[in-house]
C-alpha cells in the first residue's frame, strides 16, 4: 500500500469512527453498518468518499433526533445546567482563586476550604460540556459520585455557623442577611444542576431512548 | 411501522437493484456501486425502508478473519409487494435511475 493510499486510509477511519461517536442513539447501529462496510472497500478515494457519507448521515440523524420535543427539552435542561446552575459556583470559585487580587484576602484556610466547597462550579461545568459534546463519553458513576461529594462538602461549609463572617465578607454583606442568597448559589444551583445532569444521563443510558 | 409513501426517484432506483434479485440479502457496498448512489444517499432510504417494514436487514460475520461483520439487506414481502407497485406505477418512458446491474 504507498503511503498516500495508506494515509486515505487513515483518514477514512478516522472520519467513520468520528461518525460513530456522534451517531444519535436510533441511528448507532446503521452508522456502524457503514463504517463495517468501509472496511470491506478498497483502500482508495472511495473509501475516503464512503466515510463522508458516514459522518453526513451521522450529523444528520443527530441533528433530527435533538430537533425532537424531548431532545429539545434536553437542551433547555443543558441550558439550564449551565447558565443557571454552575455558572454561579464557578464564579465563586474564581473569585475565591483570584480573591487576593481583587483585594478581599482570605486565609489560605479558609481559600482551600471555600475553594474546594465551589469546585463543582468548574467541574460541573466541564461534565457538563463534556456530556454536550461528546455523548458516547458520559461521566460515569464515579465521577457523579465525586460531584455529590463536593455539593455535599458545599452544603457543609455554608451551614458551619463560625462560617458566616467569611462567606457574607465574600458577599460584602452584613452577617446574616446574605445567607440565603449563599445557600442559592453555592447548594441549590449545583445541587440542581447535578441532578439535571444525572438525569440526563440515566435517560441517555436507557435504549428505549 | 410507519406508512409507505410515494418513493423519489433515488428509492425507485434502490428498489430497481433490489428487484433484480429479491430474494437475495444485498451488501450496502453493493447496492450502492450498482444504483451509483453515494453512501450518505443510500444509507436513509434503507434505513427508512426498514423503518417501514420493506427491508430486512441482518449481520453477517465477515468471511476474512480479522475483518468486522457486514449488515446485509433483503426485500421483506411488504418491500416485495410496494417495489413492484412502485415500479409498475412509473409512466410509460420515464427511466428509473438504475444505471448498473449485478454481474
Amino acid at each position: 500500500m504507498s503511503p498516500r493510499t495508506d494515509l486515505t486510509n487513515r483518514i477514512a477511519r478516522g472520519l467513520a469512527a468520528h461518525a460513530v461517536r456522534v451517531a444519535a442513539p436510533d441511528s448507532a447501529e446503521w452508522t456502524k453498518a457503514m463504517m463495517h462496510e468501509q472496511e470491506h472497500l478498497p483502500p482508495d478515494a472511495a473509501a475516503l468518499l464512503w466515510a463522508l457519507g458516514c459522518v453526513s448521515v451521522s450529523y444528520r440523524g443527530r441533528l433530527r433526533a435533538m430537533t425532537r420535543l424531548p431532545n429539545m427539552l434536553r437542551w433547555v435542561a443543558l441550558l439550564m445546567i449551565f447558565v443557571l446552575c454552575l455558572t454561579p459556583p464557578c464564579w465563586n470559585f474564581f473569585y475565591i482563586a483570584l480573591s487576593t487580587a481583587e483585594g478581599y484576602p482570605l486565609s489560605p484556610g479558609a481559600r482551600l476550604m471555600f475553594g474546594s466547597a465551589t469546585l463543582i462550579g468548574p467541574i460541573g461545568l466541564a461534565a457538563a460540556l463534556w456530556t454536550l459534546w461528546s455523548p458516547s463519553h458520559r461521566p460515569g458513576t464515579a465521577f457523579m459520585v465525586v460531584l455529590w461529594a463536593l455539593s455535599a462538602w458545599a452544603i457543609t461549609m455554608v451551614r458551619l455557623p463560625a462560617q458566616y463572617p467569611l462567606l457574607t465578607h465574600m458577599a460584602q454583606a452584613k452577617p446574616g442577611t446574605q445567607i440565603l442568597t449563599l445557600l442559592f448559589n453555592f447548594v441549590f444551583l449545583p445541587v440542581l444542576g447535578m441532578a439535571l445532569l444525572q438525569r440526563l444521563d440515566s435517560r441517555r443510558r436507557r435504549p428505549a431512548d | 411501522m410507519e406508512r409507505l409513501r410515494r418513493p423519489s426517484r433515488h428509492t425507485l432506483a434502490l428498489l430497481d437493484t433490489l428487484m433484480q434479485r429479491p430474494r437475495a440479502w444485498h451488501y450496502g457496498y453493493d447496492l450502492s456501486r450498482v444504483t451509483e448512489l453515494k453512501s450518505g444517499t443510500l444509507y436513509p432510504i434503507l434505513m427508512r425502508l426498514c423503518e417501514r417494514g420493506a427491508l430486512e436487514s441482518k449481520w453477517q460475520p465477515a468471511a476474512q478473519e480479522g475483518r468486522p461483520p457486514r449488515h446485509m439487506y433483503r426485500l421483506t414481502g411488504v418491500g416485495l409487494a410496494f417495489a413492484r407497485d412502485s415500479l409498475a406505477a412509473q409512466p410509460a418512458g420515464r427511466r428509473v435511475d438504475s444505471p448498473g446491474e449485478y454481474a
